[in-house]
C-alpha cells in the first residue's frame, strides 16, 4: 500500500479548511442532496463529501459509509487531492498500486471503484472531493464524470455559502450587541436625547426626554420639537434672528435649529413646556444629523433642566451680595473712624498715636480692596462679569491709567512713561481695561528699584492692540511665571505686607482680558526686569454672537453636562 | 453749587455718625440725620437741605422707594439726591442715575474726601 505523498502547499490547504469552519459539523441537508444526487447519477451504493485533514479524511455527508471518518492513510481522496485531473477514477482497486492491499479494499467495506472530483476552493486550496464508490469494478461515462465534476462545484459553492452565512450571522450579532449597548446608554442617560427629521418632527426620544417633558415616547414621536417650546420665545428669537442674520426666520421653530443648520451646535437655554402645561428652563445642545454623503438629515436635541441649578445661582449671587453687603457696612465705620483720626479733624494726634491709626487705616483699606477683588473674581467665576463694550480710544485708555496712579509713582520714586502707535479704536470695557493697565503699572511700581523707569508701549497690529508694561526690577524666574496668575500668588511671602497687594490683582486681570478674548503674559529674566503683555482684539463680537458657537465639550464642568 | 446744610439718610447708627463727623468737621456743613426712609421723607421737607445723602439698602422703605416719594412731593422733588451704598454693581448704579440720583458714592468711603466727592457730584462740569 502507498500512503499519498503530502501535498506542496499542505499548510496553507489545512489552514484553508480549518477557517471554512466545516470539519465536525452536524450533517445538513443540502450536502446530503448532493451526495445522493452523486450516487444516483453514478449508479454506485457508496458516496460521500470527504474533506482531507492533517490525519484523517472527515465525511461531511456520507451514503453506504458508516465511519463518520477514516484515517488518512487509508483514504482514496488523500490521492484524488494529489491528481493533477479534475476528476480521479479507479476502475479496479485490486489492480491498482496504490490500493491494492489497502484494508478498505481488502476487508470491509471492500472498495474495488473510486471516482472523486475534487472540492478546489477559489483560493486554490484542494479540500478533498466528492466521490462515488462500489464493491464491483466499473467505469462512468462522460455525461456521469461530468456531472461528478459539476457536484464538487456545487459543494464548494455551499461551502463558501455557509462560510458567508456564518460570517453574516456574527456580523449581525456583533451589531445587535452594538444596538444594544446604545440603547443602554440612551434608555440610561440622565440627558433628554432626541432626533428629529429635517422638518424638526421628533423620531426618536430616550426615556429620560419622556420623563423631562412628561410624555410617552409614542405620544413624543411625530410630534414638531417646537411644541415642547415656549411660543413666544420661538416668535421673538426668530424675530431677532432675522434681524441679526439678515435673512428671513419665518418659522419660530426654526429659530431652535438655525445654528445648527449651519454647522454649529448652539448649545442656550430656552424656556421649554410639559405636557401638563408648566414650564422649565432647559439648557439644550441642538446639532444637526447628517448621512453620510454629508446630506442633513434632521437634528439632534440633548436637553437637561437647569431649575435647580438656576435656583444654587441665585442663591449664591444673593448670598455673595448680602456678605459683600454686610462686610461693608462695619467697614465703613471703621475705615471712616480711623480716617477723621488721622486726618486730624478731631484734633492732632501724639506721633506714636498717629503711627498706629495710620497702620489701623491702611490695614482696613487692604481688607477693603481684598473684599472687593474677592467678589469681582467671584462674578468672573460665575461668568457674571458683564462687559460694557464702547469704541475706546487707546490713548485715552493709557492716560486715563497712568494719570490714576502717577501719585504712587511719584511717591515711589518711578517715572512713568507711556508710548503708542497704531491707528483706529478698540472696542471693550474702558473701567476694565483701564483696571488691568493700573494693575500691571502698580505692580511694575512696586518692584521697580528706585529711580525707577516704567515703560508703557501700546501697539496695534492686524487688529490686535498690544499693551506692555515694562520694569527694572528684579525680574521673574521661569518657574515664578507659572504661579503668577493664580489667586492669591505672591511670588515672595513678604511680599503681601511690604507690597500691600491682595494676591489676585493678576487672577482679575487675566480673566478681564480672557473675557475681552484676549490673552495675557509675561516675559522676564532674573535680573533683567519683567514686561507684562496682554493683547486685545480691535472688535469684540456683539452680544447676539457670543451664545452661538459652544459646544457640549468645551463647555466648563460649572455649567456643562453633568 | 453752594452747600450749607446736608441731610444723612442711613440706618446704621455708626455710620451716621462718621458721616456726620466728616460732613461737619472736613465739610464744614449743617448735618440732619435721618435713620430711615420715613424720617427722611420728613426731614426734608422741614429742613430743606441743599441735598441729601441716601442709603440704598434700609429695611421698610428702601432707598430707592424714598427717591421716588421724594420726587413725588413738590417741596423735595428738586434737592439733589446721591446714594450711598455697600454693594458695588455696575448695573444698579446705572438704574440709580436712572431712578433720578444725582450720583452713587460707595461704601467704605473715606471721610476726608468724602465732602469734595460729594461737591464733584453735584456739580455740573
Amino acid at each position: 500500500m502507498k500512503a499519498a505523498p503530502v501535498p506542496l502547499d499542505e499548510e496553507a490547504r489545512l489552514r484553508s479548511l480549518r477557517a471554512l469552519e466545516v470539519l465536525d459539523t452536524p450533517p445538513e441537508p443540502e450536502f446530503d442532496d448532493l451526495t445522493q444526487l452523486a450516487a444516483a447519477i453514478c449508479g454506485t451504493p457508496m458516496a460521500y463529501i470527504s474533506l482531507v485533514d492533517e490525519k484523517r479524511q472527515w465525511f461531511k455527508s456520507r451514503v453506504g459509509m458508516q465511519e463518520p471518518e477514516t484515517p488518512r492513510e487509508l483514504s482514496f481522496c488523500a490521492h484524488n487531492i494529489l491528481s493533477p485531473r479534475p476528476v480521479m477514477v479507479v476502475t479496479d482497486a485490486l489492480r491498482d498500486d496504490r490500493f491494492w492491499d489497502n484494508p478498505m479494499v481488502l476487508e470491509e467495506p471492500r472498495i474495488r471503484f473510486y471516482a472523486g472530483a475534487k472540492l478546489a476552493m477559489p483560493d486554490g486550496a484542494v479540500l478533498g472531493s466528492i466521490c462515488v464508490l462500489d464493491r464491483e469494478v466499473r467505469e462512468l461515462g462522460p455525461v456521469q464524470l461530468g456531472a461528478l465534476h459539476a457536484l464538487a462545484r456545487q459543494v464548494v459553492r455551499l461551502i463558501e455559502l455557509r462560510k458567508q452565512a456564518a460570517e453574516l450571522r456574527r456580523q449581525d450579532a456583533e451589531l445587535r450587541e452594538v444596538l444594544r449597548m446604545r440603547h443602554v446608554l440612551l434608555d440610561s442617560a440622565p440627558l433628554s436625547i432626541m432626533a428629529t427629521d429635517k422638518q424638526g418632527r421628533i423620531r426618536t426620544a430616550n426615556p429620560a426626554a419622556c420623563r423631562l417633558f412628561g410624555y410617552s415616547e409614542d405620544e413624543l414621536t411625530g410630534m414638531p420639537m417646537a411644541a415642547l417650546h415656549d411660543k413666544r420665545e420661538l416668535a421673538h428669537e426668530a424675530r431677532e434672528l432675522t434681524e441679526k442674520l439678515k435673512q428671513p426666520v419665518e418659522l419660530p421653530a426654526d429659530a431652535l435649529f438655525v445654528k445648527a443648520r449651519e454647522g454649529l451646535t448652539e448649545e442656550r437655554e430656552w424656556s421649554c413646556v410639559r405636557m401638563d402645561g408648566s414650564r422649565f428652563p432647559a439648557l439644550v445642545a441642538v446639532t444637526a444629523l447628517n448621512d453620510a454623503a454629508g446630506g442633513l438629515t434632521g437634528f439632534l436635541s440633548v436637553a437637561q433642566d437647569v431649575t435647580e441649578r438656576k435656583e444654587v445661582d441665585r442663591l449664591k449671587n444673593e448670598f455673595v451680595s448680602t456678605v459683600s453687603h454686610e462686610l461693608r457696612t462695619p467697614l465703613t465705620s471703621i475705615r471712616g473712624a480711623l480716617g477723621l483720626l488721622e486726618g486730624g479733624v478731631l484734633g492732632a494726634l501724639e506721633p506714636q498715636a498717629l503711627e498706629v491709626v495710620q497702620i489701623a487705616r491702611s490695614n482696613s483699606d487692604r481688607l477693603i480692596r481684598l473684599i472687593n477683588d474677592i467678589l469681582d473674581l467671584e462674578k468672573m467665576a460665575a461668568g457674571k462679569l458683564d462687559l460694557s463694550l464702547v469704541q475706546i480710544d487707546p490713548r485715552e485708555l493709557l492716560t486715563t491709567a497712568l494719570a490714576g496712579i502717577q501719585a504712587v509713582a511719584e511717591a515711589s520714586g518711578v517715572e512713568l512713561r507711556g508710548g503708542i502707535q497704531g491707528e483706529g479704536e478698540l472696542s471693550g470695557d474702558k473701567d476694565r481695561l483701564v483696571q488691568v493697565l493700573t494693575n500691571l503699572v502698580s505692580n511694575a511700581i512696586k518692584f521697580s528699584p528706585p529711580n525707577g523707569v516704567v515703560r508703557v508701549q501700546v501697539d496695534e497690529r492686524a487688529g490686535v492692540w498690544r499693551f506692555a508694561v515694562a520694569d527694572q526690577g528684579p525680574g521673574i524666574s521661569p518657574h515664578q511665571m507659572a504661579k503668577l496668575f493664580r489667586k492669591f500668588q505672591q511670588l515672595d511671602s513678604s511680599d503681601t505686607r511690604s507690597k500691600g497687594g491682595t494676591g489676585l490683582g493678576l487672577a482679575i486681570s487675566k480673566a478681564i482680558v480672557d473675557q475681552h478674548r484676549g490673552r495675557i503674559w509675561v516675559t522676564s529674566e532674573p535680573g533683567q526686569g519683567t514686561v507684562f503683555l496682554f493683547e486685545v482684539p480691535a472688535r469684540q463680537p456683539s452680544k447676539s454672537d457670543t451664545f452661538s458657537s459652544i459646544t457640549l465639550g468645551s463647555v466648563p464642568p460649572k455649567s456643562g453636562i453633568p | 453749587m453752594i452747600v450749607n446744610k446736608v441731610l444723612l439718610v442711613d440706618d446704621d447708627a455708626d455710620i451716621r455718625r462718621i458721616g456726620q463727623l466728616s460732613l461737619q468737621a472736613v465739610g464744614k456743613w449743617n448735618v440732619v440725620l435721618a435713620a430711615s426712609g420715613a424720617e427722611a421723607l420728613l426731614a426734608a421737607e422741614r429742613e430743606a437741605p441743599d441735598l441729601i445723602l441716601l442709603d440704598v439698602m434700609m429695611p421698610e422703605m428702601d432707598g430707592p422707594t424714598t427717591l421716588q416719594r421724594l420726587r413725588e412731593t413738590k417741596a423735595t422733588a428738586m434737592i439733589p439726591v446721591l446714594f450711598l451704598t455697600a454693594k458695588v454693581q455696575r448695573n444698579e448704579v446705572e438704574r440709580f442715575l436712572q431712578l433720578g440720583a444725582q450720583g452713587v458714592i460707595r461704601k467704605p468711603f473715606d471721610p476726608m474726601l468724602l465732602p469734595k466727592e460729594i461737591l464733584q457730584l453735584v456739580t455740573p462740569l
